[in-house]
């Protein structure tokens, strides 16, 4: 029973991580896009 | 206790689970169909645009998959093909899976809005809608004819790559969206003729269940017939050139012995001409879309102009 209850911790945790790196990513594309479309639109 | 303690195994949601809801196959598919569109179009897009239009198309496909999973959670646990997905294991709740997709469906398409164009997000919001809401609701236990009408949805990726890097649609994009809609019904339905009992257990009026292997044979045959010329018509039309031509007229002629094959096959336990249709369905759409790309990237010129 302890080893599951570790093994549903360690998922959770995975899962937190997991979440975060895609969030980050996701920012970062954001934030590179923002840059692609603000050197179209000023003609660069 | 015991039973308590397995309740709460199968809760433990993981990674796994949440990318299976994604159909991560079907969605392969719907990222090269639309990657095609984006190469094969006129004019310029930066790569992070694309790999951004790439990824909305890909997400969006997921989120379909996704929320086509929660309301046919019931049925899925009847099938053999789709009884270890996440919903029916109780691995993944259903109100856990309908917020998923639903915040998928709409991250997807309004980041496509903000980053190409309306068109494209438009398009792309129409996918989601025809495959949860007239697909998955409406025709899926209603008509044999659920996945021609459905396979619209999985046909229109090229038609958003295509305008997310042109704003406007042309005959082009349409004869590859048309190409994929005919390929869909022989595709899916030889796969039916194998797994028929699956359908019939679950209520899933799939044509052979409806009308019997007879007429889903004729169907195959006469959709393959179609689909085969069809499918060459982007070297004649300024799109494609000799190696699309090859490539597709070689799968063309490929599947239709196929399907002729499965027009013939008296094996109704194994169908293993079904199964070969099946396998050779998918390379149909691979191998001539690669040769579309790889003459866009090589700068090889169209055989019409």
């Amino acid at each position: 029973m302890r080893d599951d209850a570790r093994n549903a911790a360690r998922e959770r945790r995975k899962r937190n991580i997991v979440l975060a790196l895609v969030l980050g990513a996701l920012a970062i594309l954001f934030f590179l896009m923002s840059i692609v479309q603000w050197h179209e639109h000023s003609g660069h | 206790m015991a039973a308590a303690e397995t309740l709460v195994l199968n809760r433990v949601t993981t990674v796994g689970d949440f990318f299976a809801l994604l159909k991560p196959r079907v969605m392969s598919l719907v990222v090269f169909t639309g990657l095609a569109g984006i190469i094969a179009a006129p004019g310029h897009l930066h790569p992070l645009t694309g790999f951004t239009a790439l990824l909305c198309i890909a997400i969006a496909a997921g989120a379909s998959g996704c929320l086509n999973m929660v309301y046919d959670s019931d049925i899925d646990a009847l099938m053999t093909r789709t009884a270890a997905r996440p919903i029916p294991m109780g691995r993944v709740a259903r109100d856990e899976a309908l917020a998923f997709g639903s915040v998928l469906a709409v991250l997807s398409v309004a980041t496509m809005w903000l980053f190409t164009n309306l068109l494209a997000a438009a398009l792309l919001a129409f996918t989601v809608f025809f495959y949860v809401g007239v697909y998955t609701l409406w025709l899926k236990r209603r008509t044999p004819q659920n996945i021609v009408i459905g396979g619209l949805a999985g046909a229109l990726p090229p038609a958003i790559g295509w305008a997310a890097v042109t704003g406007t649609l042309s005959l082009a994009p349409m004869v590859l969206v048309a190409i994929i809609f005919l390929w869909t019904p022989p595709h899916f339905w030889a796969l039916s003729l194998w797994r028929s009992g699956d359908y019939a257990r679950a209520g899933v009026p799939m044509l052979p269940v409806v009308k019997g292997k007879r007429a889903t044979r004729n169907q195959i045959l006469a959709y393959t017939l179609v689909l085969a010329p069809l499918g060459t018509l982007p070297a004649f039309i300024g799109l494609g050139g000799m190696l699309y031509l090859i490539a597709s007229a070689t799968m063309g002629f490929w599947m239709l012995l196929e399907a002729f094959a499965t027009w013939r096959e008296r094996d109704e336990a194994r169908e293993p001409a079904a199964r070969r249709l099946f396998g050779v369905s998918l390379l149909y759409v691979f191998v001539p879309f690669a040769a579309l790309i790889v003459e866009r990237l090589l700068h090889l010129p169209p055989l019409w102009t």
